[in-house]
């Protein structure tokens, strides 16, 4: 059962004017006439009508392809890793210790400062000559590494360390965005596990002790109960980091070049190949093409991962 | 679970770890920021500055007119702040308590806008906030982001947990919709509305791209955007750069420490579903 | 608490809105000018604007600085969409034609002949190189505003200490390379020198390579501007120079950043860099010792390659503000005012005659080598001005430079996958 607004049919739209407006003036309609122009040769101004011209050039365009592979490089390199360490220490502090708060705290703080600043800061610790990063290697008798001037893959440079060459397209993700990528995981982590530990405490605790009179070890509980219960909180995780990581782009923006995108255009993702074309190179009508295909790869992936989680999740 | 002592140990112990490195970058951006220039770029590196130069602050707060783009900054996002609680609550009322057709569609909508990144909308809003002769106000900051699908999710979701029986005493003592709004769902409301709250205040105090592109003048900067500029201009002053981005993590690092536990509450209920 | 802070935010919201209202200067025409200059070179820009705005009550130059190029480019395209862009800009020769082509821009041309008081003599004066880059199509679009050249920077301690004569700085590439042999020092022994004959940036292995393209004899497009030439054996033999810099005489690291170079050089590390002219005003405050500046090192011919943009008029300024606009520039780039901005930043004047003012002869003379340095104008060459450069140089610096410099590619390859695409993109164009 509802409110029915009897005496008025308008009193939903009344409520939903403000944000309406809003929404459709700087989202909605914005959006559609990127679109609009992407069929179009636009540069300085409207040209001729392409029809479809531009994705037929995108489709033909390597850097395009190159920048989708350094996107999901990025999307793989933080979804899963964020979620496992977060989960990880999200685990730790759910065991009723002493000084949980400070942890937390801890943990929180990169969540809350801005990207631009963390940025600088993260650029400065990655130096590859005065930097923090490669002090702190040196004292464990690693070589300095070049951070983000890399443009060398990590398994190939991983391979090297153990006398293993690998050819380049096997190299993976350049050190540069392996970097960013930890950079990335770093800011968003504490989120995350203040997610997780929220999601375990809502988890009954005579679950585990029925589990550990019945001489269930930890692991046991934490795979048929932890686990199960948890998955809710999972999902929402992986759904949230997954949209946020296919859309980075300040970190890019301010970290790496010049040229940015570099060293070898290795951290080139697509929302900063789109915000090149569009805002450097003067190419709207392309960069809106790019904008529509990047929207459509969001979309899908988030129907497919409510689909895989229809199956999976369990909503306690 | 973890009975025995040294269990609880190597739980600190992974802790701390994990904690060290959530807060080097912060330790290490206030040990450069009081170094000498000559000190900043020796390496190995000193952990500690020899003497701290307080002096750092000062001159990299000369550098820009840092003191303007905190009050646009505090302006901005406290702007933001009311206009997007007000427009959230009540769409989010209308989305979990009001029936009318395409409702759930509408909503879907709405939730979709999330998946857009904002380079895709960036040039056209600019083309309109043009037309409105925005460009380069206070409006241009504040009124487009003056709705947020996110916070619309996260108060509907809250809403609908509240019971039906309710919105019948409330029908019975002869109360308008909006007045059952306003006297029983909002004050029941309080805690999500304050992680709305934090959540607006985090996403305007650090935003950068918009506020770089739809203003121009030095008198409508903002925190983010003077900070960025000068890290450009200040080429590879690594000392003045980390006081001056110091300074500008400062407040909401502030805000922080003192209301950490309700912080931190918000945010987690963010995640629960309703 | 919750009442209390509503109430904070609220008033914190509503106090700049009383400053909001007030916009005095109503019948002064306004001049709106975006620019990049930030830092000192902002500083100086900002006190001559303000200098012009005391003298002509009539006009208000607004100085906008955008802190960065890229920021600068980005405002420019979308304040062009939007249909409101400044009256004036500074804009780089390759974005130049596209606006051109956009109908973006009012020829200055058309307002200098308007003047019946700027002679032809007045035009003689500039450096020719500098009208020339700014001539598109036989007209004269933009106008000279910010004009540099490369720079040698080097440490006359490190030279004095490797029994180099601290004066004098080498002259050729290979004088060059003899001296980064002879400055590139192990100190404590342990097989990586300590301080270094150079160190460069991308960025700056790009300008290196075109000087050194242009200085034996090749050319990066052709005359029309239809194909990429850079991939001859000169053009090769460029690449390769720079590389064995690096890889084979191990005189010369590659930095992250666009201005780490200058940094190290700052730091004593690197006995000689390439900078840019107006480096010395940026490094200025890191500097604990006067580092000298002379010109390039040259080839078989002399010739650099210009940097730094033009300023553009905008055709949606009214006439009045177009009139206006021209009256800042020529004010901007005459003898006095040149002199000076050259003198507060180091940018080379745009005029000759400004060398001879006592500002510069002064500043040329606490500042040995600045004037050689800067009269490498005479064999100054222009950046190619298509629109395709603007992409073409990205695939240049990109696909050649850094992956030949990085030991991705080798210099031929690499050069041959820029030129590629770049002759597409200048097909694309035609």
């Amino acid at each position: 059962m509802e409110v029915r607004s009897k005496k008025n049919k308008l009193s939903p739209l009344f409520y939903l004017l403000p944000a309406l407006v809003i929404i459709i003036a700087f989202r909605l309609l914005p959006i559609l006439y990127s679109f609009f122009v992407s069929f179009f040769e636009w540069k300085i101004k409207r040209g001729e009508f392409l029809g479809l011209g531009q994705y037929w050039a995108l489709i033909h365009d390597s850097v395009f392809w190159k920048s989708l592979l350094n996107t999901v490089y990025f999307v793989l390199g933080t979804v899963p890793t964020s979620l496992l360490i977060s989960l990880f220490f999200a685990v730790l502090l759910n065991q009723k210790i002493k000084a949980m708060g400070a942890y937390r705290t801890t943990f929180f703080l990169p969540v809350i400062t801005s990207m631009v600043a963390v940025s600088m800061v993260w650029k400065w610790l990655y130096h590859p000559r005065l930097g923090l990063a490669n002090f702190l290697l040196g004292l464990v008798g690693i070589k300095p590494l070049g951070w983000l001037n890399e443009p060398t893959g990590i398994l190939k440079l991983l391979g090297q360390g153990i006398g293993l060459s690998l050819p380049n397209w096997l190299g993976g993700p350049s050190l540069a965005l392996v970097a960013i990528i930890i950079m990335s995981v770093w800011k968003g982590l504490g989120y995350n596990i203040v997610l997780f530990l929220a999601g375990l405490q809502n988890i009954p605790h005579q679950l585990y002790e029925a589990a550990r009179i019945d001489g269930a070890g930890p692991f046991y509980s934490f795979r048929r109960i932890t686990w199960p219960l948890l998955s809710p909180t999972t999902f929402y995780v992986l759904l949230m980091t997954t949209i946020v990581s296919f859309q980075v782009f300040t970190q890019i923006y301010l970290m790496t070049g010049p040229p940015v995108g570099g060293p070898q255009g290795t951290t080139k993702v697509i929302v900063y190949y789109l915000y090149e074309k569009g805002f450097v190179t003067f190419n709207r009508g392309y960069a809106s093409a790019i904008a529509l295909v990047l929207f459509v790869i969001i979309l899908s992936l988030t129907l497919l991962q409510r689909k895989l989680a229809e199956r999976r999740v369990h909503y306690g | 679970m973890a009975k025995r002592p040294w269990s609880k140990l190597s739980i600190h112990l992974l802790l701390i770890g994990g904690g060290i490195a959530a807060i080097t970058p912060f330790l290490w951006m206030i040990s450069t920021s009081l170094k000498l220039p000559p000190e900043a770029l020796k390496f190995p590196p000193s952990l500690l500055p020899h003497i701290p130069q307080w002096s750092n602050y000062l001159e990299a707060w000369r550098e820009a007119p840092f003191a303007r783009y905190f009050l646009n900054t505090i302006f901005v996002s406290g702007s933001v702040l009311v206009s997007v609680l007000f427009t959230s609550a009540l769409a989010a009322f209308a989305f979990s308590w009001l029936e009318f057709k395409g409702r759930e569609a509408l909503f879907v909508g709405f939730l979709s806008m999330m998946m857009v990144p904002m380079v895709v909308y960036l040039v056209p809003a600019y083309i309109i906030l043009y037309k409105l002769r925005w460009l380069d106000t206070y409006w241009a900051l504040i009124i487009p982001w003056g709705a947020n699908v996110f916070s619309i999710f996260l108060l509907r979701q809250h809403f609908k947990t509240i019971p039906r029986d309710l919105y019948d005493a409330a029908i019975i003592d002869g109360c308008s919709s909006f007045g059952f709004l306003w006297r029983v769902v909002l004050p029941l409301s309080k805690a999500v509305l304050v992680t709305v709250a934090l959540f607006s205040l985090i996403g305007s105090w650090n935003s950068f791209m918009w506020p770089l592109v739809v203003t121009n003048s030095d008198k409508m900067r903002i925190i983010q955007v003077g900070l960025a500029n000068f890290s450009q201009e200040s080429g590879t002053r690594w000392t003045l750069l980390m006081a001056a981005s110091t300074f500008c993590v400062a407040p909401l690092l502030l805000v922080f420490f003192f209301a950490q536990k309700r912080i931190i509450s918000s945010f987690a209920r963010s995640g629960l579903k309703g | 608490m919750f009442k209390k802070l509503l109430f904070l935010i609220l008033l914190v919201a509503i106090l700049p809105l009383v400053n909001c209202g007030k916009r005095q200067e109503g019948d002064k025409t306004q001049v709106t000018f975006w620019h990049a200059m930030g830092g000192p070179l902002g500083k100086a820009l900002d006190g001559l604007v303000e200098r012009f705005n005391q003298s002509n009550p009539q006009i208000h130059i607004q100085s906008v600085s955008m802190g960065t190029y890229t920021a600068l480019s980005q405002k420019i395209m979308a304040s062009i969409s939007a249909g409101n862009p400044p009256t004036i800009a500074q804009v780089y020769e390759n974005w130049t034609m596209e606006l051109i082509d956009g109908g973006a821009l009012v020829p200055v041309q058309e307002l200098m002949d308007g003047d019946t008081t700027f002679r032809k003599e007045d035009l003689d004066d500039f450096f020719p190189v500098f009208l020339e880059g700014n001539t598109y199509r036989d007209t004269l679009w933009t106008f000279p505003f910010n004009k540099g050249l490369p720079a040698l920077y080097y440490n006359r301690e490190m030279f004095r200490k490797a029994g180099l004569d601290p004066n004098t700085s080498p002259r050729t590439w290979k004088e060059f390379l003899n001296y980064a042999q002879k400055l590139t020092v192990d100190t404590n022994g342990d097989g990586t020198p300590d301080q270094w004959g150079t160190s460069f940036s991308i960025p700056t292995c790009m300008t290196i390579f075109q000087s050194i393209l242009l200085q034996n004899g090749g050319e990066i497009l052709d005359q029309q501007q239809s194909r990429a030439l850079f991939t001859s054996p000169i053009g090769i033999e460029a690449l390769r120079f720079l590389v064995d810099l690096v890889k084979r005489h191990k005189v010369a690291y590659i930095t992250s950043g666009a201005y780490e170079h200058q940094t190290d050089f700052a730091a004593r590390r690197v006995a000689m860099i390439q900078g840019h002219i107006v480096s010395l005003t940026y490094m200025k405050p890191q500097l604990t010792f006067t580092p000298g500046i002379a010109p390039i090192p040259q080839g078989k011919n002399k010739a650099v390659m210009i940097t730094g943009t033009n300023i553009a008029i905008f055709k949606s300024s009214t006439p009045a503000q177009r009139e206006a606009a021209w009256q800042f520039i020529r004010w901007f780039t005459d003898t006095p005012q040149t002199a000076q901005w050259s003198k507060e930043t180091n940018y080379v004047p745009v005029r000759r005659s400004a060398l001879e003012t006592p500002a510069l002869q002064e500043k040329s003379r606490s500042t040995p080598g600045l004037k050689e340095t800067m009269m490498q104008i005479e064999y100054a060459v222009g950046q190619p001005k298509c629109a395709a450069w603007y992409e073409g140089r990205r695939y240049l610096e990109e696909d050649a430079i850094e992956g030949a410099m990085r030991g991705y590619v080798s210099p031929e390859k690499g050069l041959k996958k820029a030129a590629r695409k770049l002759d597409q993109e200048l097909q694309r164009e035609r």
